[in-house]
């Protein structure tokens, strides 16, 4: 059995990086968990456009498909994130990055549960629309591939 | 905490000259965020030490002793002589007088602030007068977030 590490990269609508550039949440394109990987993360990067001040956060949570039980299909419906990107109050809390208290970029690396089908992240940065903050992020997984 | 009156402070106070190498303003070029931190604490350090913010006004009573100790003997005296000389001919100075001989006068009641300001060049100088009126207003501690979000902002 290989085992390899596969990197992807998180987008929102296609392009690598999100300008948070007001305090509302910013929704990624969907990402599609595959069946091979048995564990994963997240690692994520904010940068900020200026000289950071003291609440220059970015709050990042991750919003896992919950399928489409209703219809019994096989499509994925995503808490929150249907609506425009403005509420992520049932996504689950991943990491606050704190580009004034820690680093600028202020970077981490956050587990993420693998069973899920697919996910999408949310992110919004507290005073966004003073300073936008930059997020990149990516998923990287261990998989294993029967040979 | 008023930020802006502390960035007033931080520009133009008595601290100014020595807060300016360490101003980051928006408008300068980007500075990160572990080296900006620093250059903010040590404006905090400067304004707590030189120049610190003053609170809300709060109820603080002050008697004959007040006056003296924080205008020093001299100049304390000096004024103490002045509106002595001066309540006779002036009733609610009268009456102040008898609290402040009584410790009992309240320098963070909004009437004996305006008779206090009112007392400006006839009894006291300004910088006098705003020695005793400080009484009543506690000294905040600021912080280097506090300098980050008064020169930066939120």
């Amino acid at each position: 059995m290989a085992v390899s590490k596969v990197e992807q990269q998180i987008t929102w609508s296609a392009a690598n990086t999100q300008s948070l550039n007001s305090v509302n949440w910013f929704v990624s394109d969907a990402i599609t968990l595959n069946d091979s990987d048995w564990e994963g993360s997240i690692q994520l990067r904010a940068d900020n456009s200026g000289t950071p001040a003291s609440g220059d956060t970015v709050e990042v949570r991750i919003l896992y498909s919950v399928g489409d039980v209703d219809n019994g299909g096989g499509a994925n419906d995503f808490p929150d994130a249907n609506t425009a990107g403005t509420t992520a109050s049932q996504a689950n809390f991943l990491a606050m990055l704190d580009t004034y208290n820690n680093y600028d970029p202020d970077s981490k690396v956050v587990p993420i549960d693998t069973a899920p089908k697919a996910f999408k992240i949310a992110a919004r940065a507290a005073q966004g629309g003073t300073r936008a903050i930059t997020l990149a992020a990516r998923l990287i997984t261990h998989r294993s591939a029967i040979s | 905490m008023n930020y802006s009156d502390l960035k007033v402070k931080i520009q133009t106070g008595p601290a100014a000259a020595a807060c300016a190498p360490y101003m980051v303003l928006p408008e300068d070029p980007k500075v990160p965020g572990h080296v900006v931190r620093e250059k903010d604490q040590a404006i905090a350090d400067l304004i707590n030490a030189q120049d610190p913010m003053l609170g809300e006004v709060t109820s603080r009573l002050i008697g004959i002793g007040t006056v003296l100790n924080v205008l020093g003997p001299a100049e304390g005296a000096l004024v103490l002589d002045t509106l002595d000389a001066m309540k006779a001919g002036l009733s609610p100075l009268k009456w102040a007088w008898t609290l402040l001989e009584r410790d009992a006068l309240d320098v963070g009641l909004e009437a004996t602030r305006a008779q206090l300001q009112a007392l400006v060049g006839s009894a006291f100088t300004q910088p006098q007068a705003d020695a005793i009126l400080n009484l009543a207003r506690n000294t905040v501690f600021v912080t280097g977030a506090d300098v980050s979000i008064a020169l930066r902002g939120v």
